[in-house]
């Protein structure tokens, strides 16, 4: 993808994005709930810019140690830290709530979330979004085939993936993000002052 | 600091649907460049909005007959419920790991049970033992509350914690026997391995083939032990008890732990005797026989057991 090492994107959802409830739910137990979505934004850029990936064997524990760095730099950033708040983080093993190799869901369990996940799309968007990913169209050929704009299918895709990205951090175990009162895809709102 | 992270998502997903429409006019591709670089929570962002609709590849697999409107739910809350039921089916596969994470294991006379702890150490318990596991989050550590269990242990960033009557042991990638015994005395054996015995304040690290005794608030005796002791030591885990001069009276005892008959042995004299031998756990009366047999003392069967004399007229 433009703006990314060639494959990068892949990778991420390969190996990154599967871990990312259980690193959601890790760093709620480290730092403030305001800042998990920086914590995770700024591990993704670090994961993002490294050179190459092909070195990491172990791109689960290699993700939560790039969050613990994400989380110190903030803690040393901070103007006022909890005394204490330092030498916790880094007395941190990574992997202590790890006790096992991480349950992957299935693929058949998998492929049902993505299923699920686009069916609660609101219809033009998911419309766009299947044409998109389940027949492979462009999004030229999708305006063509909706008859609109490709700018109008821009923005559904644009809207789908913004949905997406939110319901992708929910997690079977992180129930608080995925049983949200109003429904999956209500838009995180909680530091819009709204 | 800046906008916030949510704002930089719906940034982020613009910018991904854009570059997922085919490749930038120069305009955009710089605009884009900018954008990234004026915070590294945009590059994550953009990063992740690429990932997100990677992701969604697999939905190829779902094969153009596939009906979203089926899918769909007729309302939100179902919708959300929906949602729910599959995140519940995936929590299921997890459930076989995370499921154990708190909870209290035992076994009754004379039984014995293998535990598999969720980081792939396992733990076997000994006749009349109770552990609990406590795998809750950062927590990797066994409370053993009675009785004996032999702690195979995983290698993990963080060692395993076993508590035995106050007393603290802690190893990785080691195996090693942790028995109560009366008196709050805690007897641990390292099969394999280096195991941490804390008692108190200071820390007591043990290779491989030691037995140490501890007890809260006293100093851990520690000796080196043969390959033949530990295997002897772990003979339970067959049924069976090894004895390498232990008295008849420590014998009975041990015996004793295993099932309700009783060896019975009144006489002094007798109780002093010494044993060597391999015997079947269960059967107090077998090795009451064989006994018996091999000192010229009598077993005689009484209600409660077995009883060893020194003649048949006693």
């Amino acid at each position: 993808m433009t703006g990314l090492p060639e494959g990068r994107a892949q990778w991420l959802a390969a190996n990154v994005l599967p871990h990312e409830p259980r690193l959601r739910a890790w760093l709620a137990a480290r730092t403030s709930a305001t800042e998990i979505d920086d914590v995770v934004q700024e591990a993704y850029a670090i994961l993002a810019g490294l050179p190459s990936v092909a070195q990491i064997h172990n791109p689960k524990a290699y993700l939560f140690q790039v969050a613990q760095t994400v989380i110190l730099q903030r803690l040393r950033r901070a103007a006022i830290v909890r005394i204490d708040a330092v030498e916790e983080i880094e007395r941190l093993s990574i992997l202590d709530d790890e006790p096992s190799p991480e349950q992957l869901v299935s693929d058949r369990q998998e492929l049902r979330q993505v299923a699920m996940l686009i069916a609660a799309l609101p219809p033009k968007c998911r419309e766009a979004f299947l044409l998109r990913k389940v027949e492979g169209l462009s999004q030229r050929e999708i305006a063509r085939r909706m008859g609109v704009s490709e700018g109008t299918v821009e923005k559904h895709i644009a809207k789908g993936v913004r949905l997406l990205m939110d319901a992708m951090a929910a997690s079977p175990r992180n129930p608080e993000r995925s049983h949200r009162s109003h429904g999956p895809f209500e838009r995180r709102d909680r530091r819009r002052g709204r | 600091m800046g906008r916030s992270s949510a704002e930089i998502d719906d940034a982020a997903a613009e910018w991904a649907a854009r570059a997922d429409a085919g490749a930038l006019d120069p305009h955009d591709a710089q605009a884009l460049e900018a954008w990234l670089a004026e915070d590294p929570r945009h590059l994550g962002a953009y990063a992740r909005a690429g990932a997100v609709l990677a992701h969604f590849e697999k939905a190829r697999a779902l094969g153009p007959d596939f009906d979203a409107e089926a899918q769909r739910p007729p309302s939100r809350r179902a919708a959300l419920s929906a949602l729910a039921a599959t995140l519940a089916v995936t929590a299921g596969a997890g459930a076989i790991t995370y499921g154990l994470i708190f909870r209290r294991y035992s076994t009754k006379r004379g039984e014995m049970r293998r535990i598999a702890l969720p980081d792939g150490s396992t733990v076997t318990l000994n006749t009349a033992s109770e552990v609990v596991v406590d795998f809750a989050v950062g927590r990797r550590s066994v409370k053993l509350e009675r009785g004996e269990a032999l702690f195979n242990v995983a290698r993990g960033a963080k060692p395993l914690e076993v508590e035995a009557g106050g007393v603290r042991v802690q190893a990785s990638n080691a195996t090693f026997n942790v028995r109560q015994h009366a008196g709050r005395q805690v007897e641990v054996l390292v099969c394999s391995g280096v195991v941490d015995l804390a008692d108190g304040s200071r820390i007591a690290r043990l290779p491989t083939a030691t037995i140490a005794y501890a007890r809260p608030s006293a100093p851990v005796s520690a000796k080196s032990v043969s390959g033949d002791d530990v295997s002897r030591k772990l003979a339970w885990r067959e049924g069976m008890i090894a004895f390498h001069g232990e008295t008849l009276a420590e014998a009975a005892d041990e015996f004793s732990r295993y099932t309700d008959q009783r060896i019975v042995i009144d006489d002094p004299e007798v109780a002093r005797r010494t044993v060597v031998g391999l015997f079947v756990a269960n059967d107090p009366a077998g090795f009451a026989k064989a006994v018996a047999l091999s000192f010229g003392l009598h077993a005689q069967s009484v209600p409660e057991g077995v009883r060893l004399t020194a003649d048949s007229a006693a």
